[in-house]
């Protein structure tokens, strides 16, 4: 299906875990970003840019990314197997390029957003322990 | 959604001269305050009224080519206030007094007044100054030809702000015959008559570059009519405001090339009027400017050349104001693109991997999703 409709994109690897390899271009201004699609099973793609390497900010990690450093898409509901990768992970790609690079340019990310919950940690101040409530 | 890389990169341009321009509200409360002025001056009561006053603007909010000040302080809008006196002797000195003499009469103008070299200046705090220059009509009258105060106030000199709009205006209208020549249709941007031509926007880049340029050696800086001369001198048509401000910039930097005598700017609507008579009172600023627009130039030409959209907004921020280019990337995503995207009309084209108005041939539309991962 990738290949069908992306003419940009080639099989890289196939079997137990397939990936392809294409180039996509947001917008005329921006460069041709290089990008890896690996599905180890049809649960969860995952996106990788190999090139131009993607750059922080100086005064902040580039949002919506996994520890692994491959593109946070959609939430976990937004992707079921059944979805086609041509018609989701591509174009979602190319838009959370085009919103790298105005964040680069202007330190804001315009294309909206969520966050996995974080679990907060109480720091623990000098010389007084945090002492959870008792329960009865 | 881009045509092309210059179409994408136009669009930049746009924004950013929008970032640096009297917003239409402010333009339209600025007209509304000046008809009040000149009603004020032309009343019945009025001490002017046999000189049947009329009021119009000159300058950058005559033509549209206004540019915010650096500093973020209030436009100045230029006004000219002619008084037809006919033969009557009267010095600009005594004629000036007189104008401000009636301004003083109204309780809110007295409380706003100021008066400079050669004109009285209106502050309306955080909104704008209207400055108005006291003029007259030759004599014998010659069409829009007027007299303006000269520096010491004695005598009148010749200038035609009419004219010099007329001739702008000219200039301006070959973009609109160029459109013509390629459109079946108007194209939407450009159907109603205030759009801003190529040739507007490339003045407003040019004044801009200045102000930065010789933020620090302000009297060094060419005047904003000189650059403006320029601009509808050297300007051929050219519907891209980057091609039409590359052109304008390459031709300016061959015409100052030259060793020599300065390149001469005479006032269009004015010919024994030369505009650029510093740069042979002071050489050395005409050196300066043919330096530094040479340099621009070449910052030009390498921007068109190459340079992905990060080198771009870099190159544009050090030319124009890093905050007014920022502001004209994000307006581009957060207006043109993400309302886009919301309506389900947003698509990447299959072929390049380009975003794209869908539904279209060879686009795959955007389905609704949420980008997550940390922070």
């Amino acid at each position: 299906m990738i290949l069908a409709r992306w003419p940009g994109f080639h099989l890289v690897s196939r079997g137990k875990h397939y990936a392809w390899e294409g180039t996509l271009q947001s917008t005329p201004l921006s460069p041709a970003y290089t990008i890896r699609i690996t599905c180890a099973d049809w649960r969860s793609p995952k996106v990788a840019v190999i090139a131009p390497p993607l750059e922080p900010r100086a005064d902040a990690r580039i949002p919506h990314r996994y520890p692994d450093e491959s593109l946070c898409l959609c939430l976990p509901e937004e992707w079921t197997g059944e979805r086609y990768i041509a018609d989701t992970i591509i174009p979602w790609t190319s838009l959370w390029l085009h919103h790298y690079e105005v964040w680069r340019i202007t330190g804001e990310w315009l294309g909206g957003g969520a966050h996995p919950p974080v679990e907060k940690v109480e720091p623990i101040s000098e010389g007084r322990e945090h002492v959870p409530n008792p329960v009865h | 959604m881009f045509s092309s890389r210059m179409d994408h990169f136009d669009t930049v341009l746009a924004l950013i001269c929008e970032e640096l321009q009297l917003p239409p509200s402010v333009h339209d409360l600025a007209e509304q305050r000046y008809h009040a002025v000149g009603d004020w001056l032309g009343s019945v009561d009025s001490l002017l009224r046999a000189w049947r006053s009329t009021i119009y603007p000159q300058g950058s909010f005559r033509i549209g080519t206004t540019v915010r000040p650096l500093t973020g302080d209030e436009f100045d809008l230029d006004l000219v206030c002619e008084l037809d006196l006919g033969i009557k002797q009267a010095t600009p000195l005594v004629v000036l007094n007189m104008v401000e003499q009636r301004l003083r009469q109204h309780r809110d103008y007295a409380r706003m007044i100021e008066r400079k070299k050669r004109c009285i200046r209106l502050t309306y705090a955080n909104e704008f100054h209207l400055d108005v220059l006291p003029t007259r009509p030759t004599w014998p009258p010659d069409g829009t030809q007027i007299l303006i105060p000269d520096r010491e106030l004695m005598a009148w000199l010749r200038s035609n702000p009419k004219g010099f709009a007329a001739w702008f205006e000219g200039r301006s209208e070959l973009f609109r015959k160029e459109l013509r020549k390629r459109a079946v249709e108007p194209l939407p941007d450009h159907k109603n008559g205030s759009e801003k031509t190529s040739l507007q926007r490339a003045a407003q880049l040019l004044k801009r570059w200045r102000d930065m340029r010789y933020e620090k050696l302000a009297d060094a800086a060419p005047r904003s009519i000189v650059l403006t001369t320029l601009a509808g001198h050297f300007f051929t048509g050219a519907v891209s405001t980057s091609a039409a401000f590359g052109e304008i910039v390459r031709d300016v930097t061959s015409a100052t090339a030259q060793n020599g005598k300065p390149f001469q700017v005479v006032n269009p609507a004015q010919p024994s009027e030369v505009l650029s008579e510093q740069w042979e009172r002071e050489p050395q600023t005409y050196r300066l400017f043919a330096a530094r627009i040479a340099e621009l130039h070449q910052c030009w030409t390498s921007i068109q050349e190459g340079g992905d959209v990060e080198a771009v907004a870099t190159a544009l921020a050090a030319l124009f104001g890093e905050q007014v280019t920022q502001r004209a990337f994000r307006r581009l995503t957060a207006e043109r693109i993400e309302p886009r995207r919301s309506i389900g009309s947003l698509g990447v084209a299959r072929s390049s991997g380009t975003l794209s108005i869908a539904p279209m041939a060879g686009v795959t539309p955007i389905r609704k999703n949420t980008f997550y991962g940390e922070e």
